[in-house]
């Protein structure tokens, strides 16, 4: 250590004074949907919904985890035009995208519970968000705690004609056998119609021997 | 200056001026001491001696107690002229990505506790926040800026936040970009990754990362093909101070690296066909060959016929024409590789989060973020419209056999 320490402790005490006096939270009421929507309008972003859904500060109800939920995707939808595809705002969806995201994994922090209305919610918002984001919406759809509303969201996802209606495919064929049967299903019934996603699943159908091979 | 409230600082002083050998109040305290330096460490370990009282001009401020302490002389609180007690949160304002950043309370009076550190990085959207439960330091290596806050408590009192914040610099920035690259393929590359349509109707060319496969990675454009399969970043935990329990991404590994292809059956060491199903082409290879055997497109087209019928000379068109398509996708894919939307190791290096699950997450939602970037770009390099080769001869039909055909080439 330094000898000049002790100058260096002189300034900061002079110059970095202490910040004002906060309260410390006590019983907050639950938080709402119209409160989310508020922040969001002031830039203040989802921590505290975050938090609510992945139940840190203690319980939350469903039908509460629903409202604040639904209030983000209300307001992704409420971005319009360019708008919606500015830095600014992209910011904003990544940012909700992942606050729904992380809240329904079923790989849960410590303290944490998967929110079980998450895949919806990230379905919702594949369909309108921003391009660059949909692939890890996609992802993050996949990896919900329920495994079965993970295969049929990307079931569903598969069938859409998003551009990046490939992905789903992708996950599927990560889902192993039960993945497969669901591919082999869309591919039977002719459900997927993006093309990107209909290469993929044709590429996976060749590999699986589903149709003939040259 | 954040004074304590006046309740606390009669409070304090009286116990000063019981503790100071010298008897002197605050209220009598001078306004300039010539006192030499005390060293407020050994006082703050409970040796005796003679006590500034902690007000009056010059009076040293204390000292951090454990490791800051050690070999400093007593700090001293320039133009601290009267007599309020005071409590102040110091950190480091400014550290570079990954070095020690520190905090300590700074106070007036060596009785305090302090309890309840906190770290806050300020950010709604993406929250970090750090606990510690006491000690007068907090000091540990920095990944994230934010305000360090401690509950400090004076004897018998309520405890008192004070809070001040920390600064880190920005990351050297990580690139892929030196990794990234492509040519093109040598035989056999990426050779099981040609998508098949069935019947007569093949690819011709293909492009794709070096780790594809068939199936769900026929296209696959990074190494590893998908982020769970191997690897490919690795984290650290920040082990002590405001920080600590932080993950970040401490290096990544992913790389690009295109392959384009031509495919086999067009390729000079792809699959011979029977000659005899075609009298024409069976007479015009034995010929050239001297036997019957079996031959590729690539000698059929380019040797048998020498340049009679044009077959050598649009056959070798549509591979040239094949591997300048293949071409454009690769050097789209790598111009997007190398873009801030699809430069991997850029998008996961500055993450930090408060735990792994979050770091995976961002990492592959991030990961299938610049795949779609890079693929979407790669795939972009169509601009409409078929170049048509012609006459060409394939094998094809069923049953097989050599014919004259079209090969076509999307622009």
């Amino acid at each position: 250590m330094s000898r000049s320490r002790p100058l260096l402790y002189s300034l900061l005490t002079v110059l970095l004074l202490p910040g004002p006096i906060a309260s410390q939270p006590v019983g907050r009421p639950p938080l709402t949907g119209a409160q989310v929507m508020q922040a969001l309008r002031e830039g203040r972003g989802v921590g505290h919904a975050r938090r609510a859904l992945q139940q840190l500060d203690g319980p939350v109800s469903r039908a509460v985890q629903d409202e604040l939920a639904d209030s983000m995707v209300a307001f992704v939808r409420g971005m319009s035009g360019s708008m919606a595809r500015s830095e600014a705002n992209n910011v904003v969806t990544k940012s909700i995208v992942y606050a729904i995201g992380i809240s329904g994994l079923r790989d849960q922090a410590a303290g944490s519970k998967p929110y079980a209305g998450a895949g919806e919610r990230l379905f919702q918002l594949a369909l309108i968000i921003d391009r660059s984001l949909v692939a890890s919406t996609v992802y993050l759809m996949s990896e919900v705690a329920d495994r079965s509303e993970a295969l049929a969201l990307l079931r569903r996802f598969a069938t859409t004609s998003n551009p990046v209606a490939y992905q789903s495919i992708m996950h599927l064929a990560q889902m192993e056998a039960v993945g497969m049967r669901s591919l082999r299903s869309l591919r039977d019934q002719n459900l997927v119609t993006e093309p990107n996603a209909k290469r993929i699943l044709h590429a996976i159908a060749s590999e699986q021997e589903w149709v003939k091979r040259l | 200056m954040g004074r304590v409230r006046p309740v606390v600082r009669f409070y304090l002083c009286l116990v000063v001026a019981v503790g100071s050998a010298a008897g002197v109040s605050c209220a009598d305290a001078p306004q300039a001491t010539t006192e030499p330096l005390i060293d407020w460490g050994l006082v703050a370990r409970g040796t005796s001696g003679p006590i500034d009282p902690p007000c009056g001009g010059g009076a040293p401020a204390i000292a951090p107690l454990g490791p800051l302490a050690l070999d400093s002389a007593a700090p001293t609180l320039a133009a601290f002229d009267d007599c309020e007690d005071f409590i102040t949160l110091v950190c480091t304002e400014y550290v570079a990505w990954g070095d020690n950043g520190s905090c300590w309370v700074n106070t007036s009076h060596i009785y305090y506790s302090v309890s309840s550190w906190n770290f806050d990085n300020g950010n709604p959207n993406d929250p970090l926040v750090v606990s510690h439960p006491s000690g007068l330091t907090w000091s540990g290596p920095m990944v994230a800026s934010g305000t360090v806050s401690a509950w400090v408590t004076p004897p018998g009192g309520s405890p008192i936040p004070v809070s001040a914040s920390i600064t880190v610099g920005p990351r050297a920035p990580l690139s892929w970009a030196s990794s990234v690259g492509g040519r093109k393929g040598n035989p056999n590359e990426i050779d099981p990754c040609f998508p098949t349509y069935g019947g007569d109707s093949v690819a011709g060319g293909f492009t794709s990362g070096k780790d594809c496969s068939a199936g769900v990675l026929y296209q696959a454009l990074f190494s590893p093909a998908l982020p769970n399969h191997t690897s490919w970043y690795t984290t650290a935990t920040v082990a002590s101070g405001p920080n600590k329990g932080l993950v970040y991404v401490n290096s990544v590994s992913a790389t690009m690296q295109i392959r384009t292809q031509l495919n086999r059956l067009f390729r000079p060491d792809g699959p011979a066909f029977a000659v005899s199903s075609n009298g024409q082409v069976s007479n015009a290879c034995h010929a050239v060959f001297g036997n019957f055997n079996a031959r590729t497109h690539a000698e059929t087209n380019t040797q048998c016929f020498g340049t009679n019928w044009g077959y050598k000379l649009n056959f070798e068109a549509f591979v040239a024409t094949t591997w300048a398509h293949e071409g454009r996708h690769m050097d789209s894919a790598l111009v997007a590789a190398r873009s801030p939307a699809g430069d991997l190791h850029a998008l996961v290096s500055p993450f930090v989060k408060q735990n792994t699950t979050e770091l995976t997450a961002s990492t592959f939602g991030a990961f299938y973020d610049a795949y779609d970037h890079v693929l979407t770009r790669s795939l972009s390099s169509h601009t409409g419209g078929t170049d048509t080769f012609g006459p060409v001869l394939r094998f094809v039909g069923s049953p097989s056999s050599w014919t004259a055909a079209t090969l076509s080439v999307s622009q």
